[in-house]
């Protein structure tokens, strides 16, 4: 089939339709180039959401029992359900709903819309009071800039209005698809009575407070329809402000009196408020803006700076919207540190070609590697694709090795036309020669990344641009090798001096060591063989034991952040005091460039991997952005050794970094899992405190598990019905008169306040003070509460969580000094015998970033199969024989001598992606082995002595092969400094130089061994 | 020699890479291990004794007596020389009826007075005459006997119009309404002119001590009510009250006592009807105080975390009661936690039984709160 369309031939005859071709390629990979989108990270679809439900009053058991537990089994009928994650906390519970790591994205929207159709199936079967269930589905927003508006002089309604007026004119920006405004306060107007005076004036509250929906109420008033146009009846007796309120007439004993006369009216906000946020030390609005899927980061990045100094002007004066976060310095950073590392890559390799082949061959392999990319580009654009981290650091990992094909075919065109062939013969023999070991060399290179392209999960939607974009470019480098690079060594190719015979390789100094080299290995084979497997054995031991072990790498960004965790179930004003005090600190360093804090929750999602933390009136994050990593790291050591002197003493303040690759919150993780929540707690301390001896951790915790007080009334029920109360409306009352009760709405503009009256007597609302707290009979007669109730201090669980229905106590530490991994593994050890004497029910997991790496793991390891048959058939296809096959696969393990010495020497550790670079070179080194033993078999059909056949063609391929491998080490030095591909290129390093070396001296003595080829 | 070269190049080239093997296994760091046992900073308070806890109680202020005052004849008012919220002395006249009847009656009486002593007089002389008579056997014994009684008649009846001309006077005096005490007049419910009935209420007079009336719940029946405050509550001003009285029967409607206070040393007279606030105090012994925050249940049982040698240890406590800063506390074994030993204040989730601690100043900082006004 090769022999009938000799592309080469084509080509060279058709010099001008070549020529044609070449510029056409050039010309539309250059503007495919400018025209690709360009993002920080690629983007994989978050499968998960967040379903939540309010039952004011409830504890947390209520909750999980009867809210959680109905909700949790309708979830676990969707397909591809993975896991629910359910934490009930007083009054509300909210579940973080995880789908299948194997979902298909394309499938994920549809899942949403079956959340939220079997949540609406729930409706009335909840207990009365239930508000919900609510579905976030936005949950996996990514923020593209976070903006923060100042509040200058203005009212806070006028601040939300010009709030709103920028979202609308920031969604008009081409590329934003939503705008979120965020940390808005809900107003409320409280209306605070006076209990003395009332009493005086012999009303009780309620009858007051009747009054107000009675005037606050939208209703018709009727319409008359006219002659002409249909005339509305309007009537304005709404209240919307505090004065107006303040005016609202009561009768009273004949005689009418003002609200305002009987309560004090203010205008405040729901207080404690369940979220709030503040940039650089004040309360701020913030407006998050969401980027169009596919669009073009730094465009888009562009078009907000333009937006953002045009708007200044439509601000009022003292009102500013400052930008607190933005993806877009990332992708600056990101891209133009790569596309500069690209161009160093670019010109190493053609400066190799220059040295090693001469002036001429060297422009013509050189030119194949712009040709190349030029098309890459154009498939790029054509499928879809950004210019990110995954799909930059891919193409310089190609660049190494897309000239290989080039230098073979011009190569076998050079050492042809030295022999004296015609420059057209030339060509079309290189073609018969190599086009089809060249190409299924290719194939298996390309092959050795199929489990990448194709991995079913998170991370492998991450990586799988690595796999196309090696594909695109190592296929089009064949075809520009067998097309254009002859053609352009038929145009650019010195007149060769005949220097040699037909069929005898070069001649030169380096050839002749080498040869030599060779017949020793040849001679000594066993010896060479032995040594070889011994090294791979040491090779594999230091692998397993020395190497450090990691998932994905901290990232560059610059963004730190500052997790401050106070005792489950503490009240948000301690919190946000914390905060203040922590914030505070953090201002005075010179390093931080925005400051901004999430009171309650955690932070929006400005960074795909930054799951925002579920609401927490104990929690509060800090984001601190700074100049770039180095500061960042030194920010981070100055914090963290402020917060062991203990000036943060209340709390748990965790200072991190952002990590590469799918969320993790902390490295190391156990998960304890079992039915009843006392047995967990003793367990989890168990855990922790084995955990506690490893020398590796820090501030091994529970997540959760103290209780918090509580006030236990018990109350006097016989007393209370002769007194004409009820629990009900004890109850009522007591929460009217510590959190007040919302008795109507005034309305402003889109945002509707609630009007909140509360019962004010000296120190009421003090806890020492609720025995006095007085309460109202039906018949209007006051008491104190303790008359009808005893207080008594309980300790209750303020949360409870529980995964799937089974409650689970996560431990977690931190970890310094070595790999998450390793220490991982050395505490599951250590863990063993406690979890063989566990109860029945009760079980220990691994969690954190083991078990994410774990998944993404086991789906590589599913497509590893698919993997092996394919590049065992490619070899077949092209070896025809069993034992060529085998020479080949044998091959393929060694790398793993030089990727562990590169990593050993530079102290790498071996992550996630180092560990698709080790899969990767399996293809590379077995393409340099098929090409070998293609070489060998040639050399004895055309008659050669087995010794004879061995060398000739170990030195005939030596040159290629060499050159191949010394320019994808030179192409690769400039990823060792970059901390997501530095590993990655290490193991490429190192496994290509030292396989290329074994390859040329361990298969000739492999080969002499099997085929006892003697000497 | 060339065979050693060839030899020496490949051995080189072969042992350069089990050299390189070799060498990066000693090069690899072992496992940075750092062997100090982690030491929390936290913040430490003393255990102090359970600051008296005080319980409240609303009343309002009524005088010790408030008697109503009334005529105790009827009458017309003539005048009225008081008016309501007048601070008067005892015997201050504080109204007058028309004396008009009053002093005709008098007349009368004075009238009947003489006219009686005339009769007693002539009777006298009439018993005088008949007994010289009566020895010279000029008149009947009857005659003298009848002039005897007729003396004893009349001098009664002297005697009646004597009394009654007391009582007129006494009557007369009674057209003046005087102040038996002093006081203040809380209410005045007559005006002149009025026409009155003999015991109908015209004034009310409150007198004696200032007292502090309040309801007490039943549960509080039998509390120490020893040390009392009482602080107005719409009028500046505070007292000490000691208590005078309490209902042995409850109210029927809700249940509760009435107890009186009689309050003393007051900075400022608070006025009657004032709603005041009691606060009574109650002294805890035995219990100890510590910030709400050091209070940490882990499960089962509320405990604070001692320190003692650099490490801290779990002391199981019993909570009493709370307020929004400090709770009331009891250990369970009260050895292990004597007064003025220090536990940890804050951060106490961060901590496990037997954890190395040092304990460090605590920096007040006066930070503004980042909070937003609503305007």
């Amino acid at each position: 089939m090769m022999q009938k369309w000799n592309l080469s031939e084509l080509a060279v005859r058709h010099k001008t339709l070549t020529l044609y071709f070449i510029i056409v390629s050039l010309i539309i990979g250059t503007l495919a180039f400018f025209k690709l989108g360009r993002a920080e990270d690629p983007s994989f679809t978050l499968k998960m959401a967040v379903v939540s439900a309010k039952w004011p009053g409830a504890t947390p058991e209520q909750m999980q029992n009867q809210v959680a537990d109905l909700i949790e089994r309708k979830l676990q009928q969707i397909d591809y359900f993975d896991k629910v994650e359910t934490t009930a906390r007083p009054g509300e519970v909210n579940m973080l709903v995880m789908f299948k790591d194997y979902t298909p994205p394309s499938k994920v929207d549809d899942l949403f819309y079956q959340v939220r159709k079997r949540m609406l199936d729930l409706n009335g079967q909840f207990p009365k009071g239930v508000q919900g269930p609510f579905v976030n589905d936005d949950f996996a927003d990514v923020y593209f800039t976070l903006y923060a508006l100042t509040q200058g002089n203005l009212s806070y309604s006028d601040w939300v209005k010009t709030a709103e007026s920028t979202r609308n004119a920031l969604l008009k920006v081409p590329g934003v698809e939503k705008v979120r405004l965020l940390g808005e306060q809900q107003q409320q107007i409280s209306i605070a009575f006076d209990t003395q005076k009332l009493a005086k004036l012999g009303l009780t509250q309620s009858q007051i407070l009747s009054v107000l929906p009675q005037y606050q109420t939208v209703v018709a008033s009727g319409f008359i329809e006219t002659q002409g146009p249909r005339v509305y009846v309007r009537s304005s007796a709404m209240a919307q402000s505090v004065d107006q309120l303040k005016k609202l007439p009561i009768a009273v004993q004949g005689q009418v009196i003002h609200l305002g006369d009987l309560a004090k009216i203010t205008q405040g906000f729901v207080s404690p408020s369940p979220y709030i946020i503040r940039n650089e030390g004040k309360q701020t609005l913030m407006l998050g803006v969401v980027m169009k899927p596919g669009g073009n980061g730094q465009a888009l990045s562009d078009s907000l700076s333009r937006f953002s100094q045009q708007w200044e002007h439509h601000l009022p004066k003292g009102v500013k919207l400052e930008k607190v976060t933005n993806q877009g310095d990332a992708i600056s950073l990101a891209v133009n540190t790569f596309q500069l590392k690209f161009l160093i890559a670019v010109l190493v390799v053609m400066a190799v070609s220059f040295l090693t082949l001469g002036m001429r061959a060297g422009v013509v392999v050189a030119l194949a590697i712009p040709l190349t990319l030029a098309l890459t580009f154009f498939l790029m654009q054509l499928t879809g694709k950004n210019l990110d981290r995954i799909t930059l650091g891919a193409l310089i990992l190609a660049l190494g090795l897309l000239v290989d094909d080039a230098i073979i075919s011009i190569e076998m065109m050079l050492v042809k036309m030295e022999e004296g062939m015609a420059r057209i013969k030339a060509a079309a023999f290189a073609w018969t020669v190599t086009a089809s070991p060249m190409l299924f060399g290719t194939l298996v290179t390309i092959m050795g990344f199929v489990p990448i392209g194709f991995a079913q999960s998170n991370v492998g939607e991450y990586t799988e641009n690595i796999f196309w974009i090696l594909a695109f470019s190592l296929l089009l480098s064949w075809l520009v090798a067998v097309t254009f690079t002859p053609y352009l060594g038929y145009k650019l190719l010195p007149d060769p001096k005949k220097l040699h015979a037909e069929h005898s390789p070069p001649h030169n100094v380096f050839s002749r060591r080498l040869s030599s080299m060779v017949v020793w290995c040849v001679g000594n084979r066993k010896k060479v063989v032995l040594i070889t497997v011994a090294l791979f054995i040491l090779s594999v031991v230091g692998m397993a034991t020395k190497v450090e072990k990691q998932f994905f790498p901290t990232s560059d960004r610059p963004e730190l952040l500052i997790d401050i965790n106070l005792p489950e179930g503490t009240s948000q004003q301690v919190t946000n005091a914390m905060a203040l005090k922590v914030e505070s600190y953090v201002k005075q360093q010179p390093e931080v460039k925005t400051l901004s804090s999430y009171i309650g929750q955690g932070a929006p999602r400005f960074f795909m991997a930054l799951n925002p933390e579920l609401p927490d009136p104990a929690f509060a994050k800090i984001i601190v952005v700074t100049k770039n990593a180095e500061e960042r790291k030194k920010l981070r050591h100055r914090l963290e050794a402020y917060v062991e002197q203990g000036h943060f003493s209340a709390a748990r303040v965790r200072v991190h970094a952002l990590l590469y690759g799918p969320p993790v919150i902390w490295p190391v993780t156990f998960r304890v899992m079992g039915d009843n929540v006392d047995e967990l707690r003793k367990l989890g301390e168990q855990v922790r405190q084995i955990m506690a001896k490893n020398p590796n951790i820090r501030t091994a915790n529970l997540e959760w598990g103290n209780k918090t007080p509580v006030l236990d009334l018990q109350y006097n029920l016989d007393r209370m019905a002769k007194l004409g109360l009820t629990p009900v409306s004890l109850s009522q009352q007591l929460q009217g008169a510590l959190q007040g009760e919302i008795q109507a709405d005034a309305f402003e503009g889109t945002r509707r306040i609630n009007l909140t009256s509360y019962s004010t007597q000296a120190r009421q609302a003090l806890l020492s003070h609720l025995k006095s707290v007085t309460v109202e009979t039906a018949q209007g007669k006051k008491l104190p509460l303790e008359q009808v109730a005893t207080v008594k201090i309980g300790f209750e669980d303020p949360v409870l969580k529980r995964r799937n229905r089974t409650p689970f106590i996560n431990v977690n530490a931190e970890v310094e000094g070595a790999q998450p991994p390793d220490v991982t593994m050395a505490i599951w050890k250590e863990l063993q015998p406690m979890i063989k004497s566990l109860p029945a029910g009760y079980r220990i997991e691994i969690g954190g970033s083991v078990e994410e790496s774990g998944k993404a793991q086991a789906s590589i390891q599913k497509m590893m199969p698919v993997m092996v048959f394919l590049m065992v058939t490619l070899i077949m296809l092209n070896m025809q024989s069993f034992l060529g096959t085998f020479m080949v696969l044998i091959t393929a393990p060694l790398g793993l001598i030089g990727a562990v010495a590169a990593m050993l020497i530079f102290s790498q550790p071996f992550g996630f992606v180092a560990n698709l670079g080790m899969i990767g070179l399996a293809g590379i080194l077995m393409r340099n082995t098929l090409i070998l033993v293609g070489q060998i078999n040639e050399n004895q059909k055309q008659g050669m002595e087995a010794k004879d056949a061995l060398i000739d063609a170990t030195l005939r391929r030596s040159r290629p092969v060499l050159l191949t491998a010394l320019a994808a080490i030179l192409a690769f030095i400039p990823l060792t400094t970059n901390t997501f591909w530095g590993p990655l290129a290490f193991v490429l390093i190192g496994g290509i130089g030292v396989g290329t070396l074994l390859t040329l001296l361990f298969i000739p003595a492999l080969y002499a061994l099997w085929y006892r080829v003697k000497v | 020699m060339k065979r050693l070269l060839k030899n020496f190049a490949v051995h080189h080239a072969l042992s350069a890479s089990v050299a390189i093997v070799a060498f990066s296994f000693l090069l690899s760091n072992t496992v940075y291990a750092s062997n100090t046992e982690h030491v929390q900073a936290v913040a430490a308070v003393k255990v102090t004794p359970a600051s008296p806890q005080s319980w409240q109680l609303t009343g309002q202020v009524e005088s010790r007596y408030a008697i109503p005052l009334s005529f105790r004849v009827g009458g017309q008012v003539e005048s009225k020389t008081v008016e309501v919220g007048e601070k008067v002395t005892k015997g201050q006249v504080l109204a007058s009826l028309d004396k008009a009847d009053l002093k005709l009656t008098f007349q009368q009486a004075q009238a009947n007075l003489s006219k009686a002593k005339a009769d007693y007089d002539n009777a006298q002389r009439e018993r005088k005459r008949l007994t010289k008579m009566y020895v010279n056997k000029l008149v009947s014994e009857q005659d003298l006997q009848r002039a005897e009684t007729t003396e004893i008649a009349a001098k009664q009846s002297v005697l009646a119009m004597q009394a009654a001309l007391e009582l007129a006077q006494r009557q007369l005096n009674y057209s003046q309404l005087k102040a038996p005490d002093d006081g203040v007049l809380t209410n005045v419910n007559v005006e002149a002119g009025q026409v009155v009935s003999a015991g109908q209420a015209l004034f009310t007079l409150a007198t004696g001590a200032h007292e502090a009336v309040v309801y007490l719940p039943a549960n509080r029946l039998h509390a120490d009510l020893s040390s009392v405050d009482v602080e107005g509550v719409d009028q500046a001003g505070t007292c000490k009250a000691a208590l005078r009285a309490k209902t042995p029967v409850n109210d029927n409607e809700t249940l509760q006592y009435k107890a009186y206070f009689t309050l003393k040393d007051c900075t400022q007279t608070l006025p009657l009807g004032a709603v005041v606030e009691l606060n009574v105090k109650q002294q805890l012994n035995d219990l100890l105080q510590v910030p709400v925050s050091a209070l940490i249940d882990s499960g089962n049982q509320p405990r604070v975390w001692l320190i003692k040698d650099g490490k801290v240890h779990g002391v199981a406590v019993k909570v009493v009661s709370m307020g929004a800063e400090f709770a009331v506390i009891q250990a369970l074994q009260p050895q292990e936690l004597p007064l003025g030993s220090q536990v940890v204040a804050d951060g106490v989730h961060l901590l496990t039984e037997g954890s190395a601690v040092k304990i460090v100043a605590d920096h007040a900082e006066n930070v503004d709160s980042g909070l937003v006004e609503a305007m």
